[in-house]
């Protein structure tokens, strides 16, 4: 009898352990597989006003939008190291990005390579301040822009960099 | 094990499968709401931010790409919902445009992007009727705002 009793309890501890480790870990495995189907079908049945290949396009668009726009955390403080590894950021963005958005990205590359030629000429290193300073140059000429002289990039770059400093001023 | 214990087993598990699942299709939905709203967010801004900086530097053509360029893709992102829609952002670009194309002499493409900016500035804000002197305005008071709020 009393065998028998320790046989049923061991049993009832058992299942009860069982129940409750199948309770969250099957929740966790429903839960991971249910989010991910649920996210991809929503995201196939958004902007479907659009039709299929405009909502393509959209879509496209929205995932650069979206890197580019989260890269920015990058620069929020203008100094060299962040505008380096912004630049590294965008160069690798650039030929994944929607076509459309290339022009966007190659402008604030630019402003970048300025930014940095200003932090590198301030630091003496005159051949990598050059090297920047050129980057921009051809990337705002192809951008049309009228005055790329030495003086329009410096300001640029100087521009850039004031922007921070009034950020920080402003805290 | 008991029959009943096994029950209780299996149905333990059935209970935390619907559970997951449930919050799981909800959070799912949720995450891909947010992501497509803060694309198209992120694509208007992104997009009048350059319009803004091309329309001040760059020459009267790359100006007027840039324009086109923000009016196409806010276009876009107002198809692809009726509550995306940004007719004000819209009406600004084309007085933007309006003023590129007076800068390139152009005038009848000037006053066809006057009227398209009234148009827009009507459906946003009805009942008002803004001068051509106004829309103006408006735009540079953004503008200048934005250059002040850039990052």
């Amino acid at each position: 009898m009393g065998k028998e009793w320790a046989k049923v309890r061991l049993s009832f501890v058992l299942s009860l352990l069982a129940c409750l480790a199948l309770l969250p870990l099957g929740g966790y495995v429903a839960y991971l597989v249910a989010a991910r189907i649920a996210f991809r079908y929503e995201q196939l049945k958004s902007f479907s006003t659009l039709g299929r290949q405009d909502s393509q396009e959209l879509r496209r668009i929205g995932e650069t939008a979206y890197a580019f726009s989260v890269s920015q955390l990058l620069v929020l403080e203008k100094t060299q190291w962040p505008l380096e590894r912004h630049i590294g950021v965008l160069e690798k963005l650039r030929p994944k990005a929607a076509h459309e958005f290339s022009p966007i990205i190659e402008l604030r590359l630019a402003e970048d390579h300025a930014a940095v030629a200003r932090l590198e000429e301030q630091a003496n290193n005159f051949v990598q301040a050059a090297g920047h300073r050129r980057i921009a140059e051809d990337l705002l000429h192809s951008l049309g822009w009228r005055d790329v002289s030495e003086n329009a990039l410096n300001q640029l770059g100087d521009r850039q960099l004031q922007s921070s400093l009034r950020r920080r001023a402003e805290k | 094990m008991t029959r009943g214990m096994k029950i209780s087993v299996v149905a333990a598990s059935l209970i935390g499968l619907m559970m997951g699942a449930a919050f799981g299709v909800k959070q799912g939905i949720q995450s891909a709401r947010s992501l497509d709203e803060g694309e198209l967010l992120f694509i208007s801004h992104a997009a009048a931010d350059f319009a803004a900086e091309q329309f001040k530097y760059a020459d009267v053509a790359h100006a007027r790409e840039a324009t086109l360029l923000q009016i196409k893709l806010l276009q876009l992102v107002g198809r692809a919902g009726p509550d995306q829609s940004d007719e004000k952002e819209l009406g600004l670009a084309y007085v933007r445009l309006a003023m590129i194309e007076k800068s390139g002499d152009q005038r009848e493409a000037e006053r066809a992007a006057l009227d398209m900016a009234r148009e827009y500035f009507r459906r946003s804000l009805p009942g008002k009727e803004l001068t051509d002197d106004q829309m103006r305005n408006v735009l540079v008071q953004m503008d200048e705002a934005m250059e002040r709020a850039r990052p």
